[in-house]
């Protein structure tokens, strides 16, 4: 994932950033999406575009993980003050960008219990890592270098703490 | 169009003046002045009276849009050796506005700069969503030959039972004494009764004829070069042919107007547009060499 996570560090460096739905109040960049009849982006920086089919093929990591070999969406998000990630249940990969551990968390729940779970965390910061709750939240710590593979229909969510980012990469199903 | 250092190094503190000067504490006073007496014509007198340039900015409050409003400046100041007195127009700065029913956060605000200026002299208005390539000067050098708005003409713009074609308001060169005749301010200051002014506006600078030249003349625009507000590259006054007009190459363009909401490389996060790719790669990759350029600038 070298060449995606410097050319997103690059493009993000240039401090451009729009929003995106599934990140409501956090900074957003979106760099692909795949419509039926034609492949847009709306990121126009000449950077991306270089990359683009690289960055595609890299993103491609169906011989680990088969089923993830097209990516349907990809958007960098950067958490704000009062931003958080949308729970959703997607097949989709988070890639941390830039220094800090992220938590990535899934549960068969609802989007708004995983929700609620984030806040008790802001209560005691300790529940950061146990979010098992009768196991039916799992979490996972990531670093950049690494990504979290979340498997398809579940409730997944980054854990919002200001100025991390990370990409989020959803695939076709 | 390559960056020179030095030259970026001189427009900085012109840049950071025009940025700093963004009228927020001017328009403070102005507001605590209509919230007693809805009149300008104090704050009027206390605009500057030199022989700078006034340009009225429509933009929103919105900090995403903050990088494009400094491409704007960075690019007027760069192109011209005159002094610019650059005003942002922004909804929060004036009482009793109601923009929601505005197409964008600044649509109505451009008509109070007559009374902003106390209805004397020249000013330009024009868009946040621009970039500017040529001495700012030479527009505001244009004879209106009598006339209160010099505008580009927009051969796309539906213009109801006339068809296709009107002035585009966009940018305009305006002459503050003459717009008395054709609008008021009550008409336009009136924000709380009045969703949109433009409407009316646009139905009144509609009333045009066709000259020998096949010119639209009124008695209210002086057709300018359409280089002047170029729309996303295209020539604004050129026919349509197969729904697609002429298009100018990038040298040509005196001013570029992102005018495609869902193609502005930055994209507002406030639009609720979608987000696509715009068809011209070279204005936006000029763009975002005003980006690194502007970035590399410590404001």
């Amino acid at each position: 994932m070298k060449l995606t996570i410097s050319t997103v560090k690059s493009i993000a460096s240039r401090n451009v950033w729009s929003s995106d739905w599934s990140a409501p109040f956090c900074d957003a960049i979106q760099f692909y999406k795949k419509s039926p009849h034609l492949n847009t982006y709306h990121h126009t920086h000449p950077e991306w575009r270089a990359n683009k089919f690289n960055i595609l093929k890299e993103l491609d990591i169906s011989e680990a993980h088969p089923g993830y070999s097209t990516p349907m969406k990809i958007t960098l998000i950067k958490f704000t003050q009062k931003g958080f990630h949308q729970a959703m249940a997607r097949k989709a990969i988070y890639l941390p960008i830039g220094k800090g551990t992220q938590v990535c968390l899934g549960t068969k729940n609802n989007s708004i219990y995983l929700l609620g779970e984030l806040d008790k965390v802001n209560t005691v910061p300790s529940w950061k890592q146990d979010f098992w709750r009768k196991k039916k939240v799992w979490s996972r710590l990531v670093e950049e270098g690494e990504y979290a593979v979340v498997g398809n229909m579940q409730t997944t969510v980054v854990y919002p703490e200001e100025n991390l980012m990370f990409l989020e990469v959803l695939y076709e199903n | 169009m390559k960056t020179d250092k030095k030259l970026t190094e001189r427009y900085a503190e012109k840049v950071e003046k025009a940025l700093n000067n963004r009228s927020d504490e001017m328009y403070v006073r102005q507001n605590r002045k209509w919230q007693n007496t809805l009149e300008l014509g104090e704050f009027a007198r206390e605009l500057p009276k030199d022989e700078s340039i006034p340009i009225f900015v429509g933009a929103s409050d919105h900090d995403c849009d903050k990088i494009q409003e400094k491409l704007l400046i960075y690019t007027l100041q760069k192109n011209t050796e005159r002094k610019l007195d650059i005003h942002f127009l922004r909804a929060s700065n004036f009482q009793g506005v109601n923009a929601s029913g505005w197409g964008t956060p600044f649509t109505c605000l451009r008509y109070a700069i007559p009374k902003l200026m106390g209805f004397k002299g020249k000013a330009i208005y024009m868009d946040m969503d621009m970039i500017n390539f040529r001495d700012i000067g030479e527009l505001y050098d244009i004879d209106l030959l009598g006339k209160p708005f010099g505008m580009v003409w927009d051969a796309k713009q539906n213009a109801g039972k006339r068809g296709k074609g009107n002035y585009c308001d966009s940018l305009m060169l305006i002459d503050c004494e003459k717009t008395d005749s054709f609008f008021t301010w009550d008409e336009v200051h009136n924000w709380y009764q009045e969703t949109a002014f433009k409407w009316k506006f646009m139905d009144r600078i509609q009333k045009w004829e066709t000259d020998p030249t096949n010119r639209k003349i009124n008695d209210a625009v002086t057709p300018i070069d359409s280089r002047w507000n170029c729309f996303d590259g295209y020539q604004t006054d050129s026919p349509e042919v197969d729904n697609k007009q002429e298009e100018y190459a990038l040298n040509q363009i005196f001013q570029l107007h992102f005018t495609a909401l869902s193609y502005q490389p930055w994209h507002s996060s406030y639009l609720m547009s979608a987000k696509a790719t715009h068809e011209r790669q070279d204005l936006t990759d000029y763009w975002w060499s005003l980006v690194d350029e502007v970035n590399r600038i410590d404001f």
